[in-house]
């Protein structure tokens, strides 16, 4: 395994090139990148500043583990408007492409979004379908598309057996789960994840979780890596059940009220215990 | 079920079962047991007729679930197997083990032996602290994968 962090970590007004220094710095071998969330990687970068943004990821000793998004949260595949479906699908299609030549061959998508007015199987069916064929053009560019397991704030595919069922249902090779494992804090395990979802996940996200810790108990917060209540070896033994070899992501909220790079090293070292399993 | 006078070939062995899901999670992996006894779940490691199969030079596989428990101080899901091929599988309650001497360990639980292989006559035991049988019915696939190993590996005429 190897460690990564989120260009969505870099802190702003940082450079990218000050950001990937700092990575590159805390002993990283990976970046990741996130369409929409910084200047330097929007809908409306080109293709040559894209290849850009692979340069200076190389100039900086990185490679690109995978492209992310935050445009999933206005713009979902399960929306009922069709012109905001369709931005979904072009913000989706702009992923695979950019994943291409960023050279990596993995994105990651928040497939579907319960709200009071789009109902639960609606979404269901709108997002399979969605997927079935952005599926297809990802097999067409050998990426695949992890699907974010983001369970509360999704209000979708909740558990596990869920989230299983809705993949088998896909049915696509190309189709599979970016799996957090902070994210799962109220509503299970995240090693069960790991142990039911398997071969099917494409990366993983890091980040740890103080479950139920809102002023009347009723909300979780996430923290950094080991200060809260996951199961650390638990889920590092599951990795190794399911022979996971692949990227470990942090991709946390930005906690440090001063000296923000100093999350960074923290976290790197970190996940460096975590990946020796030395816990 | 086999029969009570032990014929030389293996099968599933009821000898007073205390964990239902045991038996019937052996049950759905019995097919063609070859030179393999299976004794699901019991509390009470002795009994005449395990000496018989080991003596007609069979393998049995003995669920142990007597004696103390491994109580860890933070909950770790997984048993660590070495034989007869490596595997982490989902722990069942497990109860330590007191290898004797002549026993190999083949699978802890926290550093804790809850696994043992012991030569008998031409026969071989195995003994298990964490039960391997409910693990069938959840469809763990490195419990399967495990099993068909020693499965194969009992086939073997000694």
């Amino acid at each position: 395994m190897k460690k990564a962090f989120g260009d969505n970590l870099i802190p702003d007004g940082w450079s990218l090139e000050k950001g990937l220094e700092l990575i590159k710095k805390t002993g990283c071998d990976g970046v990741e990148l996130w369409l929409g969330a910084k200047p330097w990687f929007q809908m409306t970068t080109s293709d040559a500043g894209v290849r850009d943004l692979l340069r200076k990821v190389h100039d900086a000793g990185l490679v690109v583990t995978d492209v992310c998004n935050t445009l999933d949260w206005d713009e979902n595949l399960s929306a009922r408007d069709p012109k905001v479906q369709a931005a979904a699908v072009r913000h989706v299609e702009r992923q695979i492409e950019t994943a291409r030549l960023l050279e990596t061959d993995a994105i990651l998508v928040v497939a579907g979004l319960v709200t009071e007015e789009i109902p639960y199987n609606e979404v269901y069916a709108r997002t399979k379908e969605k997927l079935q064929r952005l599926g297809e053009t990802a097999a067409k560019a050998n990426v695949k598309i992890g699907c974010e397991n983001c369970c509360s704030e999704q209000r979708f595919l909740i558990s596990a057996r869920e989230f299983w069922q809705f993949l088998n249902d896909v049915n696509h090779p190309n189709v599979g789960l970016h799996m957090d494992v902070g994210n799962i804090h109220d509503t299970g395990f995240p090693e069960q994840w790991i142990e039911i979802h398997g071969p099917r996940i494409t990366r993983v996200h890091v980040k740890d979780v103080l479950r139920h810790r809102g002023r009347c108990g009723q909300e979780s917060v996430y923290t950094n890596l080991f200060l809260g209540n996951n199961n650390w070896p638990a889920i590092r033994a599951a990795l190794e059940k399911v022979h996971y070899d692949g990227w470990i992501i942090a991709e946390m909220e930005s906690v440090y009220k001063y000296a923000p790079d100093q999350q960074f090293y923290d976290t790197a070292a970190a996940m460096d215990r975590f990946i020796r399993g030395q816990m | 079920m086999l029969a009570s006078v032990a014929p030389p070939t293996g099968g599933i062995l009821d000898l007073g079962c205390v964990l239902p899901e045991s038996l019937a999670g052996f049950r759905t992996q019995a097919g063609d047991l070859r030179r393999l006894v299976i004794v699901p779940a019991v509390a009470e490691a002795r009994h005449p007729l395990i000496a018989r199969y080991l003596d007609c030079g069979l393998t049995v596989l003995l669920e142990h679930v007597g004696g103390a428990r491994v109580e860890p101080s933070a909950y770790f899901p997984y048993v660590d197997y070495s034989w007869p091929v490596q595997a982490k599988i989902r722990e069942f309650a497990p109860f330590r083990l007191t290898p004797a001497p002549q026993d190999q360990i083949i699978a802890t639980y926290l550093g804790q032996p809850v696994g043992l292989r012991r030569k008998l006559g031409d026969g071989t035991l195995i003994t298990l602290g964490s039960p391997l049988g409910p693990l069938f019915l959840s469809g763990d696939p490195d419990a399967v994968c495990w099993f068909e190993a020693l499965r194969s590996s009992s086939s073997v005429l000694r």
